[in-house]
């Protein structure tokens, strides 16, 4: 899915500030201000989630921060809507497996 | 209409489910009502413990033990894995005044059979790696476990209807009579009357309202506990997680326990037990306030600033939902099981306060055998209804 | 082979309208009734997603109307909070219903 870059009423798409966050360990270029979940769609990332009970694959379904589809590990903190959180320069973003693990220095 | 049946058991929780199931697999013709929906009373807003270190040695305890085994063949009979799981528990230790006072328990319950044991920091952070750095000490025993208690109560409707039982839900009793071939006549609220001559009170919280229409004190108060949600999460530790401090005060009415203004009003006590939906659901408090099932904004700050003392990394993982229930209590501390003298028919099986869970199998069972005229159990005069019999 | 009645009706919990219509049939037949037996409505989202749509089969299966299948009332939080938000001061002037 592409970012609309000339819309028909709202005309062309701003210039932005870049950031880079990661996603699962790789750099991704993103706009600075845009949703977490609008990136990834633009990034072509498949899925975003396994679910808990039978491990299926999960990204938007509705996109307004209500029905939590979206979620994905964020800087270590599991369950984060990515459709109603923006990116920040740095940020660690992680496909969530079930409900996650604690994670980094953390973990047993 | 009027509908006949051998017994009519009056409350559709999982005490009721289980009388009505023990009683049905021993041929009995049950009925089972409920003024509610499925799991409206205390069974459906509870933390679903089977929890063996918060009794003292006694008559709870040697129940306990029983309800476990039976548990384990639910398993098999009822179908399913009813949601149970065997995690274990720690009690957490804050103080020295704490630890001295737990290690004579821990005593005490390892001479009445209980595996459980007192650990020192280091084994207990082996187990616990999150906890504050303050808790100096716990418990551990590995006999703490837990069901599903909506799994368990279907479980039982299942099986029992299989048997023959039926169960009317949103339905309440609105009278008892008495006529005069000995039998009741329990009139409900849509109409129907229920013939017949035995009568099981077994509705919890409401008890004492049943046990009114046949003149019978059943003298059980609620008591609010509130509990928050977590969201779904990693483990928190191998075990479920108890705090001393309310513990110490049941267990030493002598020793002054420093408590805080919650501790004193709500009656907080720390309970952090994982669910069957991997959430964490966090209790709780002692509340007398009549049948008011609402949470309140003071007993989530006070339930949640509890445990954040003890596991801080709880800090960055949301709550998303807090239940109440209202826990059926009596003035000693132990249930109501058996026939009301003078009232030749009317049982009460009620008054079980935060061990209905763990309590429900033995007593649906020693239940159905009171009413089977089984050999007395000597064991039960304890819980007989009778003790609190006006004169 | 998968066919409609394994569409998921509750999302965060991954329950199958064939296993609501299971429950419906066995007798539990309110929105709190599916809730309990299934978890339907106790996930993440806490059912803002999937309610309406339980309660609409359960009224289109048992002919009950929908305000007798509904929930009566609704808990807090009415959103997700973190357990840290407790230590602001929003929250301890936060009223009760």
């Amino acid at each position: 899915m592409q970012r609309i870059l000339e819309h028909p009423i709202l005309g062309p798409l701003p210039e932005e500030e870049k950031v880079t966050i990661y996603v699962d360990g790789e750099p991704v270029e993103a706009r600075k201000g845009e949703m977490i979940a609008a990136t990834l769609m633009a990034t072509g990332k498949p899925y975003f989630r396994k679910t808990v009970k039978r491990h299926e694959p999960r990204s938007i379904f509705c996109g307004i921060g209500r029905c939590t589809d979206c979620v994905m590990t964020v800087n270590g903190i599991p369950n984060v809507r990515t459709c109603v959180t923006a990116v920040e320069d740095g940020m660690v973003i992680e496909t969530q497996m079930g409900f996650g693990d604690w994670g980094g220095n953390d973990s047993k | 209409m009027t509908r006949s049946a051998d017994v009519l058991v009056i409350g559709g929780g999982i005490i009721g489910l289980s009388c009505g199931f023990y009683l049905s697999k021993r041929g009995k013709r049950v009925f089972v009502l409920d003024t509610g929906g499925f799991a409206d009373g205390a069974s459906g807003a509870c933390d679903d413990m089977i929890l063996f270190q918060s009794k003292k040695p006694g008559i709870n305890l040697e129940l306990t033990f029983e309800s476990l085994e039976l548990y384990k063949s639910l398993l098999t009979e009822l179908g399913g894995d009813l949601g149970f799981a065997n995690l274990g528990g720690m009690v957490l230790i804050e103080n020295q005044q704490e630890l001295e006072i737990m290690e004579e328990f821990v005593a005490q319950q390892r001479s009445y059979g209980l595996d459980v044991e007192v650990i020192d920091k280091r084994e207990m952070l082996k187990k616990q790696p999150f906890l504050s750095d303050h808790i100096i000490a716990s418990t551990y025993s590995r006999m703490d476990s837990q069901v599903d208690p909506f799994a368990v109560m279907r479980g039982f409707e299942r099986k029992g209807t299989s048997y023959g039982m039926k169960v009317f839900r949103r339905n309440g009793v609105v009278g008892i009579d008495r006529i005069g071939t000995g039998d009741f006549q329990v009139s409900t609220v849509d109409g129907t009357i229920f013939q017949t001559p035995v009568v099981i009170n077994a509705a919890g919280t409401w008890a004492g309202q049943i046990g009114a229409m046949v003149a019978a004190n059943v003298p059980i108060t609620p008591k609010r506990g509130q509990i928050v949600i977590t969201e779904r999460v990693p483990p928190i530790g191998d075990t479920n997680i108890w705090s001393a401090k309310y513990l110490v005060t049941k267990l030493r009415s002598d020793v002054v326990v420093d408590l805080n203004e919650d501790e004193r009003s709500l009656g907080l006590s720390l309970a952090l037990t994982r669910s069957g939906g991997d959430t964490y659901l966090i209790g709780s408090t002692r509340e007398f306030v009549g049948f008011d099932k609402r949470t309140t904004i003071a007993g989530i700050r006070a339930i949640i600033n509890q445990t954040l003392k003890v596991v801080p990394k709880l800090r960055e993982v949301n709550f998303i939902r807090s239940i109440a229930g209202l826990r059926p209590s009596t003035p000693d501390g132990r249930m109501l099981l058996g026939e009301h003298a003078g009232i030749e028919g009317f049982f009460t099986a009620a008054g079980h306060e935060g061990d209905g869970i763990a309590l429900a199998p033995i007593t649906g069972k020693l239940l159905a055998s009171m009413v089977c005229h089984d050999p007395v159990d000597q064991r039960l005069d304890e819980l007989s209804p009778n003790r609190f019999a006006k004169s | 082979m998968t066919d409609d009645k394994d569409m998921f009706i509750c999302r965060c919990e991954e329950v199958t309208l064939r296993e609501i219509e299971q429950a419906i049939d066995e007798g539990f037949v309110t929105v709190t009734d599916i809730k309990r037996v299934t978890r339907a409505g106790m996930g993440l989202c806490q059912g803002r997603t999937c309610t309406k749509t339980i309660a609409r089969i359960i009224s289109q299966r048992t002919g009950k109307p929908l305000d007798e299948v509904l929930p009566k009332s609704y808990r807090s939080p009415v959103r997700p909070q973190k357990m840290q938000a407790v230590e602001n001061e929003e929250f301890n002037d936060a009223k009760n219903s």
